[in-house]
């Protein structure tokens, strides 16, 4: 009987989590479609022109999508090594007060709220003004930085559980072919745990995509148009649902935070679901 | 023949000269190249969105960044040096001037009280509005109105809106805590337009048939009326840089003081302030 009870307790927890999902997207999906279209995205620019960046955009999302992709782009490119090299680390060296220490440092750091490390940005960027370079301004570079650092965690987890899934004999058999650890790493341990390792990547991909605390300290805007340059502040989707959802002036503000709310929708899903695609097969 | 050659020759003449003689406002950006960032006071966002895309139609190597945040940000990051310009809706505090900050007053601005369309009050005086934010007043029909709660609504401290509307209206008498905060004369507006019960403050600018301005002590808040003086709640808009400006926020500023700028400034709903 309480086996029973407690079934149904569950199945009725999944039921309100699907309600909740759908009532969320629904919501999304109907406020946000009818904006989509061409003006949604490149404003009373033509396509092409906008595009190939011979028009400035105005009032269209086009420039936060490309700020997000780089965005995203530079924070994956410098986390991706210390991340995964971190992870192939923590799995393979020897119990030692370093290795605890290093544990808890990225426990610590996955901990972190996204806020704060926009706060670190912030602050490194006055720091900086107040000392070494004084031109130092907030900047896509200065985004990326803090997003890297809060995705690097999940990057170093995620490699760690891949690796660790692997089981021992490809290791034992490995040795006893004669590899040395370099050869065994190389040849046959992230080889066999790329999948894993791939969809990490993309987690934190998207992870990176959708973060609004840290990028609107570090250098996202309202208005800047295509980005200019990594030193330069750039216009970002979350930003952009964030800013228009709040400050909006008119209808057609409210309506492009739906539009824009409804394309990362699209943006993450597209990237969560081929990640999981790639873990599956 | 000869006369039609003459018209011609006259006609290339004057075609020739053309281009020097309406030479427009915005070719002070011509061979310029660099960033302008701006931040701070949202009242000030359709004018300088305005501004920034005529001169990055025109231009392409000139980059403007607008950001909002409120006066009281873009005080903060201009003296920082974060951005070039920092917009406040009101004068600087003493603590902000301190850092060396130089203002350019550009535009006027009226704050008036907005309620819904279907609220039959037509005026209020400034006791009455001052009562009704305190708390004293809290029914609709202790102001001629329908029997109906009063709902507050009131923007967050970093506004500059807020603070005119504070100081010349209330004469700095409180705000009742249980007022709600909106953050932009955006969200004031569409709170206001859905519920029968509310009053709020926005820009004379933003108002338009959606909500509805009632007269305060008996003048009615237009542009005209806050040009004149004749209504009193009004402030101006102003651009700050950190000392005096160089360069392109030089010239983006004076952009702002040309005609091109005060058509902008109008179509925003303000009243364009010559350079003093």
């Amino acid at each position: 009987m309480n086996a029973k009870l407690f079934q149904l307790w569950c199945l009725m927890s999944v039921a309100i989590l699907l309600l909740c999902l759908s009532l969320v997207i629904g919501f999304i999906v109907i406020k946000g479609a009818p904006t989509l279209g061409l003006s949604l995205y490149f404003g009373d620019t033509p396509m092409l022109e906008a595009i190939l960046g011979l028009a400035p955009i105005w009032d269209g999302i086009w420039p936060a999508c490309i700020g997000t992709i780089s965005v995203v782009l530079g924070a994956i490119s410098l986390a991706i090594v210390p991340g995964i090299a971190t992870g192939i680390w923590l799995t393979y060296a020897k119990a030692s007060i370093f290795k605890q220490a290093l544990e808890l440092s990225v426990v610590i750091l996955a901990g972190v709220p996204s806020i704060l490390m926009g706060l670190f940005g912030f602050t490194l960027i006055v720091l900086l003004r107040n000392t070494i370079a004084p031109s130092a301004n907030s900047s896509l570079l200065l985004s990326s930085l803090c997003l890297a650092m809060l995705i690097i965690p999940y990057l170093s987890v995620t490699t760690r559980t891949a690796l660790q899934a692997l089981p021992k004999s490809l290791s034992i058999c490995a040795s006893a072919l004669g590899m040395t650890p370099w050869q065994q790493q190389r040849y046959v341990l992230l080889p066999q745990a790329k999948k894993g390792i791939v969809s990490g990547v993309m987690l934190s991909i998207g992870r990176a995509a959708e973060d609004t605390a840290v990028i609107m300290l570090t250098g996202a805007v309202a208005n800047a148009g295509l980005p200019g340059g990594i030193f330069e502040r750039y216009e970002a989707l979350p930003f952009t649902i964030f800013y228009f959802s709040s400050q909006y002036q008119s209808q057609t503000e409210l309506n492009m935070a739906f539009g824009a709310a409804l394309s990362l929708l699209c943006f993450t899903t597209i990237i969560f679901s081929s990640a999981s695609a790639m873990a599956r097969r | 023949m000869r006369t039609k050659l003459t018209l011609a020759g006259l006609l290339a003449c004057s075609l020739s000269v053309l281009p020097t003689a309406f030479a427009a406002d915005v070719d002070v950006f011509n061979g310029q190249s660099g960033t302008i960032n701006i931040a701070g006071g949202t009242a000030h966002i359709p004018v300088m969105k305005q501004a920034a895309k005529s001169i990055m139609k025109s231009n392409h190597q000139v980059r403007v960044t607008i950001a909002g945040g409120g006066s009281g940000v873009g005080a903060k990051q201009v003296a920082k040096g974060l951005v070039d310009i920092g917009n406040t809706g009101r004068p600087l505090k003493p603590g902000e001037a301190k850092h060396g900050l130089v203002s350019f007053p550009f535009a006027i601005d009226g704050v008036a009280i907005i309620v819904n369309p279907h609220n039959p009050v037509q005026g209020l005086t400034q006791k009455q509005v001052s009562d009704i934010y305190a708390g004293i007043i809290t029914n609709w029909q202790q102001v001629g109105g329908e029997n109906r709660d009063i709902n507050l609504f009131t923007r967050d401290e970093a506004s500059g809106t807020r603070s005119v509307f504070v100081k010349k209206l209330l004469h700095k008498s409180p705000v009742i805590n249980s007022a709600n905060v909106v953050p932009s004369n955006g969200a004031m507006k569409t709170a206001i337009a859905r519920d029968p019960g509310a009053i709020g403050y926005s820009s004379v600018g933003y108002i338009d048939n959606t909500v509805k301005a009632p007269m305060l002590d008996k003048v009615k808040p237009t542009n005209e009326a806050c040009a004149s003086g004749e209504y009193p709640v009004v402030r101006k808009l102003y651009m700050n840089t950190k000392g005096e400006p160089q360069g392109l926020t030089r010239k983006f500023i004076d952009y702002i003081y040309s005609a091109d700028g005060a058509k902008f400034i109008q179509e925003s709903g303000y009243i364009p302030v010559s350079k003093s």
